[in-house]
This record gives C-alpha cells, structure tokens and sequence, in this order.
C-alpha cells in the first residue's frame, strides 16, 4: 500500500535544494578533477616545487627518447660488424 | 591524487557555499519586501530561507576542513582563524576569516532568535550585507575559478538581483510602507473550558 500524500511543499523545497546543492558539489569537484591543467597553471603560479620536479622529469624523458633515437640512428648508419662498443661510444658523443 | 581531491572539495564547496549565501540573501529579501508570489507563503519562504543559510554553514565547514586537509597551500587552524595570518594571498584569505565570523553571528543569533531582544537580533541579523560582500569579495580575490565566465556571470547577476531588492527594502523603510516589526505583545493566556463554567455553587 503507497500513500499518494504529498509532500509539504516546504519539505519538498528542502529536499530539492538539498540534492541541488549536492549535485552542484559533486560536480563541480569532477569537473576540476577532469581538468586538471588548470590545477597545473595554478601551481605553476605559485612556484610549486611539485610543478617543477614534473617538468624536470619530463625534460628528462625527452632528453633520453632524443638519446635513444640518436644512437639507433648512428648505429643503423654505421655498418651491420659494429661492435656494441662502437655504439655506446657514438651514444656517449650523441648526449 | 589525495591531496588534489582536498584541493577539489576546498574549490567545489567554496562555490557551492557562495551560491547557497546569494540564495538565502534573495530569499530572505523576497521575503522581508513581501515582494513574494501569492503561493509562497511566509512561513514556507522562511522555513526555505533558514534551510539554504544552514546549509552554506555546512557547507563552509567542509571549506575549511578540506583547506586544513590540503596540503599544497598548507593552511593550519591560526591561517584559518585570524586574519592576515595566511602566508598565500593574506588579504583575500582575511576576507574569509571575516566573512566566516559574520556568518557565525548571523546563524547563531538566529538560532537564538527566541532568546534575544528583537531590536538585537534585528542589528546581528543585517550583518548579512556585510557578509554577502565579504564573502564575494573572497570569492574573487582567493578563487581559482572566480576568472571564469560563468563565475562572473553569476556575481554580476547576483549582485544586481541582492542589489536591487535591497534598494527596494530601503525605500519602503525610508517610506514607512514596511515598518519594523514592532515588538509583539504577550500572547493572552489559553483559557480552559473548565474555567469558563460557573462555578457549581452558583448553579444550584
């Protein structure tokens, strides 16, 4: 057996601003989480060291792929009796 | 990942606290012009006004729960309870410190409502102005968001909206069509049904 009761308005008031305001909270909390890059510029602003330990990782990792990719290049142009020596050599020289 | 959902919930309930304030602040100038629609009655329009400043309460609390929790800016208990103590943004955290001491005395005293001289909780109860404007003021020094649009946009129209009604009140004030509530007289004494009776020796 369901009641058809409505209601009092009031309640019912109550509770739609409730779920309103929960929504708008939760909501705005993935949207942040879901653009993070302006977390970044934020930090980025502030001078965080967590930005800068990023962006110095992130050097690094290029700095290595551009390693890699010049010794494979080096040793793909050198001839096929290269020693593995020869390669790290022309990869210490590369860097 | 932790410290940045503290981040989040600090942003995400910052502007959901000012938008419940604007909200309450309309409600309670909608309420105090009697500019209300005829189905809004006052009892309801009241009872909706105290729900959304409850609510912002709350609301702020989880604010400065997630700002302790935070660890990027690092705000401790002092930061967050006296002003200019704040080494990030000192001014714009100070209009927080000030506005989260008007809003204490705005919901306490109306809490106590019963229990206070109307006159008294007439004055605590018009540190909402105050309040609104400090709070929005914070909003948009201290706010990552408060750049956006869509930010703007609702301050502005907010602003306008509180702004206007608020001329209204004044006005009437000013012309006395909305007079203060004078203080209510004591309530007469309910009568039993019993008392109303003559008395049997009288009967008889």
């Amino acid at each position: 057996m369901t009641s058809s009761k409505k209601p009092h308005p009031a309640r019912r008031a109550r509770r739609i601003t409730g779920a309103v305001s929960a929504a708008s909270f939760l909501g705005l909390g993935a949207w942040f989480a879901a653009h993070a890059p302006s977390t970044t510029a934020t930090a980025a602003t502030a001078g965080s060291s967590t930005t800068k330990s990023a962006s110095t990782e992130l050097d690094d990792e290029i700095r290595q792929a551009a390693t890699s990719y010049s010794s494979s290049t080096a040793s793909a142009s050198t001839a096929s009796t290269a020693s593995t020596q020869s390669t790290a050599h022309t990869t210490s020289r590369g860097s | 990942m932790t410290h940045e959902l503290w981040w989040y919930t600090a942003r995400a309930s910052g502007l959901v606290s000012w938008a419940l304030l604007s909200a309450s602040m309309l409600w309670g100038l909608v309420l105090s012009t009697k500019l209300r629609p005829p189905r809004l009655r006052p009892n309801w329009t009241l009872d909706l006004h105290r729900y959304l400043g409850g609510l912002a309460v709350i609301f702020v609390g989880v604010h400065l729960a997630a700002l302790v929790f935070d660890s990027y800016v690092g705000f401790g208990l002092a930061e967050l309870l006296v002003p200019f103590a704040s080494h990030w943004k000192p001014v714009a955290v100070a209009w927080g410190v000030t506005g989260l001491y008007l809003l204490l005395a705005v919901e306490l005293s109306s809490l106590a409502r019963k229990r206070l001289p109307n006159r008294l909780w007439r004055r605590l109860h018009f540190l909402a102005f105050p309040l609104y404007v400090v709070a929005t003021l914070h909003m948009l020094t201290a706010g990552t968001d408060a750049r956006t649009a869509l930010a703007l946009l609702a301050v502005a129209a907010a602003g306008v909206t509180i702004g206007a009604l608020t001329a209204i009140r004044s006005q009437a004030l000013r012309s006395g069509i909305m007079a203060p509530a004078a203080p209510r007289p004591p309530a007469p004494r309910p009568v039993s049904p019993r008392a109303r009776l003559p008395k049997e020796g009288a009967l008889r």
